[in-house]
């Protein structure tokens, strides 16, 4: 076993969440915090200086054994399934994440790094971080009583991971993992050799496509009985209708989960009939309220609100940098210009949320606070004109896929107008708007939103990198230096020592903040409701309740 | 004497125009059997249009179904297991064949999914039973409390009870079935917490394991339908009364009761049964609305599910299924109308 260069072991505790993983990973998390002045003080979060916020944590206490929870979420269909690779709703995430486990997992805190212990107590890499190691959490069994070992993380990684049929983020490994030489070392020790290195590479794993499944496990297995050593257990599953699963007796994480049952309702079609059924006790959770919902509920005091401490759900509009109207730069640099944010969040994030500054992955290591956004109008209308594009209109697809999207693309139209640019904002179907039918990641000008990844090295390899399969900008394939760029970012990637990493990245953000193609204008919090019986649930930036950590609540 | 005479008329008539040799001498089967005929070519047409429509609109089918993880290959394993890489005439008669057949064939989405069950038929027995369920309750009680209230507004036509019926079935009857469902859960649910404001049910639950759950979604559909059924029927009752036949029964001194009875509503019936029918019809759109409000598990739900899916399978299976239930209460009212009026049996022979 080659030396471990990010640090001593560290001492871990058995039961509930557990340090970090390694000391040096805290002082790197340290000196970013101090020196880019990442988090923003609470008082600031809103646009509005009279908005209220809802609870990072519910009140505690002893907790009670028994009951069940049952979650209310709108309905996906019967598309949801509950195979962790292909899981891509709130339904699905709810269940893979209950009857699942994550080899790590996205931290609790304000930030998402650094990542913690979930099935793998460490990953320590060689010098060059080309090859990984990871050590695995002893005792540990499957819902049918088989002990969890490594030959379950080496056939996640030859038969699920790796295939992008089983893992609709396998994109994030291809060209990184040798996959054909991942082997197990011992029983609790897996090698994962790397093509190129890679200093954030466990980061992958807190990423929610990449739940572990027992070795032999196929997506029809699943479909017919999912087996994972999560806290709870499957007992049915009808999609677009209900989940029901009972508690784990032998979880690992010990004295939890304390409810019984665990029913997921997604059933929903509506907002409305959601939390009128939270009202009338029907559900005691619903997930991913609509923000006017949550401000009212804050108001009201009805039910209890759950709002993450951290923003991680960066919205954007996207510009394609290497064709189409946008790639002059001038004009993607008005566009930033133009967008009064604050306001932003005020109209599209009923005062939810954080300004965004161009760049993804908020909360992360390395992230860029200390690049702040200018709001200049005047300077906007100049470089329109000198691009001359003035009085030009742009055609915006959006689509009321998930809150504040059409909203935003509103806003952005009317404030457009002041720069002296026409925005027509063209409403899609939301069920088809990231597919090819609506020229997904072909289109000029897009809108999206991202999920939280651990690492800035998820975030560039899913979306802006050369090949990465959600590349809305196309970055990294413009004439003038767009090879460069590209490189850029992959060297951030590669860079093992810690200020080198920093450094370039820094220079990464820049890079994106002056000429990429993402106008990332604010960032949401995760938003939960809660009945004013349940307690011991927290909110985090990694996911809804805490990454669904429905194990740690109760109903008093 | 006279009814020989009667009687010699009568062959005389016949003799000069006999009964056509394919008349059975029963006109409603008759007019049944031809009704059906033309009902089952109306839904033929109906089949075509839907499959075809929905097939024609922008975007691969396996491409939304995959969702943004589609790689070329997999759209092509999908479009060749769903059969979408045949021609879209051929597609059409197998669906149409394996329909006739009970098998509305599989789901998209399930196929994509490595789902063991992908068969449609199997996904919707509980919705439609659902659906039948709440469908049977609300018919149950429109059809009485349409005739009741339409028939007592149009016999006190003018006065104070008919403006007390009449009043509220204006206001309930042109307001769309989500305003509706909205007041009646603001009313019921938040002002007086007496019924539950939705109406959810487990996998297999039966609706009526939870009969408060089902009184606000069958209240909507009842205020729409009622609301705008009894209105006419009032119309019709009132038209019937101003009738020739009615006044010369009154001067004839025919008892008010038996000239209600026996002349206005019996009449007024005919019509009547049109304006239900077409409320009964109502129901088949309108359902889906409530459902949605309700969260109740039925066919308007599953409908809507399939769409946002883009499962094109599961939106025709409920779309042709809907169209059935349409053209058979057509058929339905139809039959009844003639049953009612003699004139038009007597036409028909």
């Amino acid at each position: 076993m080659e030396s471990n260069d990010l640090g001593t072991d560290i001492q871990l505790k058995k039961s509930g969440w557990v340090q970090p993983f390694s000391r040096r990973s805290l002082i790197i998390a340290a000196v970013g915090v101090g020196a880019a002045g990442l988090i923003l003080p609470r008082e600031s979060w809103a646009a509005s200086s009279n908005a209220l916020h809802g609870l990072t944590k519910l009140a505690g206490g002893t907790p009670v054994r028994g009951g069940t929870f049952t979650l209310g979420l709108i309905t996906a269909g019967s598309e949801e399934n509950a195979f962790p690779g292909t899981s891509a709703s709130n339904p699905d995430w709810a269940r893979t994440y209950n009857l699942y486990n994550f080899l790590f997992y996205l931290n609790d805190g304000k930030d998402l790094y650094p990542i913690v212990p979930g099935l793998a107590l460490s990953a320590e890499p060689n010098a060059t971080a080309t090859s990984w190691v990871i050590k695995l959490r002893d005792g540990v069994t499957w819902h049918d009583g088989k002990p969890f070992t490594a030959d379950d993380v080496v056939y996640n990684f030859s038969h699920v991971w790796s295939n992008a049929q089983t893992n609709y983020s396998q994109a994030i490994l291809a060209g990184l993992v040798d996959f054909k030489n991942v082997k197990k070392l011992d029983n609790l020790s897996v090698q994962v050799p790397l093509l190129r290195p890679c200093a954030q590479f466990p980061s992958v794993f807190a990423y929610f496509n990449f739940g572990v499944v027992q070795d032999g496990a196929t997506q029809k297995s699943v479909a017919a009985n999912p087996i994972g050593t999560g806290p709870f257990k499957f007992k049915s599953f009808t999609p677009g209708s209900q989940s029901v699963f009972v508690a784990n007796k032998d979880y690992w994480e010990t004295g939890k989960p304390y409810v019984d049952t665990l029913v997921i309702n997604s059933s929903f079609t509506d907002d409305t009939s959601l939390l009128n059924a939270l009202l009338s006790n029907q559900v005691n959770l619903v997930a991913s309220p609509t923000l006017a919902q949550a401000r009212e509920q804050i108001s009201g005091g009805m039910v209890q609100v759950l709002e993450s401490a951290g923003a991680s759900q960066a919205y954007m509009f996207g510009m394609r940098v290497d064709k189409g109207p946008f790639v002059d730069n001038r004009v993607r640099e008005a566009f930033k210009l133009l967008v009064n944010r604050p306001q932003m969040i005020d109209g599209a994030f009923s005062g939810f949320g954080n300004v965004g500054n161009d760049i993804l992955g908020p909360l992360t290591q390395y992230y860029g606070s200390d690049l702040k956004p200018t709001f200049d109008p005047e300077k906007a209308k100049s470089l329109f004109k000198a691009a001359g594009v003035e009085g030009h209109t742009f055609t915006w697809p959006t689509a009321n896929a998930l809150p504040g999207m059409v909203e935003s693309a509103t806003i952005l139209s009317e404030q457009a107008s002041a720069a002296g640019i026409n925005v027509k904002v063209q409403v899609s179907n939301p069920g088809t708007y990231w597919t090819s039918a609506q020229g997904a990641y072909v289109r000029s000008a897009s809108q999206n939103v991202y999920q939280p990844a651990g690492s800035l090295t998820i975030n560039y390899l899913t979306n802006i990198v050369v090949g990465a399969p959600y590349q809305d900008t196309h970055w990294g394939s413009q004439k003038d230096g767009g090879a460069a760029a590209n490189k850029l970012i992959l060297d951030a990637i590669e860079a093992v020592e810690p200020s080198k990493e920093a450094e370039l990245w820094h220079e990464v953000q820049l890079q994106q903040v002056q000429q990429g193609g993402y106008l990332v204008w604010g960032s949401l919090p995760y938003l939960d409701l809660a009945a004013k019986s349940v307690r011991g649930l927290k909110a985090s930036g990694g996911f809804n309740f805490n990454n669904w950590r429905f194990c740690d609540g109760w109903l008093a | 004497m006279k009814s020989i005479r009667n009687r010699l008329d009568f062959e005389v008539s016949l003799k000069e125009h006999p009964r056509p040799r394919w008349s059975s001498g029963r006109p409603l089967i008759t007019f049944l059997a031809r009704r059906l005929a033309s009902a089952a070519g109306t839904l033929v047409v109906v089949s075509a249009l839907l499959y075809f429509v929905t097939n024609v609109l922008p975007g691969n089918v396996a491409l939304v179904v995959l969702g943004k993880n589609a790689t070329p290959a997999r759209v092509q394993a999908l479009d060749a297991r769903l059969g979408y890489d045949h021609s879209i005439v051929v597609r059409y008669f197998d669906w149409l064949g394996g329909v006739l057949h009970g098998n509305f064939g599989q789901s998209a989405v399930a196929v994509a999914l490595h789902d063991p069950q992908t068969a449609i038929s199997s996904t919707l027995s509980s919705p439609l039973s659902n659906s039948l369920i709440l469908a049977a309750i609300a018919s149950l009680l429109l059809i009485p409390l349409t005739l009741i209230l339409g028939g007592i507004s149009g016999l006190f036509a003018g006065r104070k009870l008919d403006n007390v019926i009449s009043g509220p079935l204006l206001v309930s009857g042109g307001l769309p079935e989500f305003v509706t469902g909205s007041l009646l859960i603001l009313l019921f649910f938040n002002t007086l917490n007496l019924l539950p404001p939705i109406s959810s049910l487990s996998p297999g639950q039966s609706p009526f394991s939870e009969p408060k759950a089902l009184v606000l979604p069958v209240v909507t559909l009842l205020a729409v339908t009622v609301g705008s059924g009894a209105r006419q029927v009032r119309a019709g009752v009132v038209e019937v009364l101003r009738g020739e036949y009615v006044q010369y029964a009154r001067l004839n001194g025919v008892n008010e009761r038996r000239i209600v009875i026996w002349y206005v509503l019996r009449n007024a019936l005919a019509t009547s049964v049109q304006v239900i029918a077409q409320n009964l019809q109502y129901l088949a759109g309108g359902i889906i609305v409530v459902e949605s409000i309700f969260d109740y598990p039925g066919i308007g739900e599953y409908l809507v599910q399939a769409v946002q899916a883009r499962d094109t399978n599961k939106v025709l299976a409920a779309a042709i299924i809907l169209a059935a239930f349409y053209v058979l209460i057509n058929i339905l009212a139809d039959v009844i109308v003639v049953y009612l009026v003699p004139k038009l049996r007597t036409e028909m022979s």
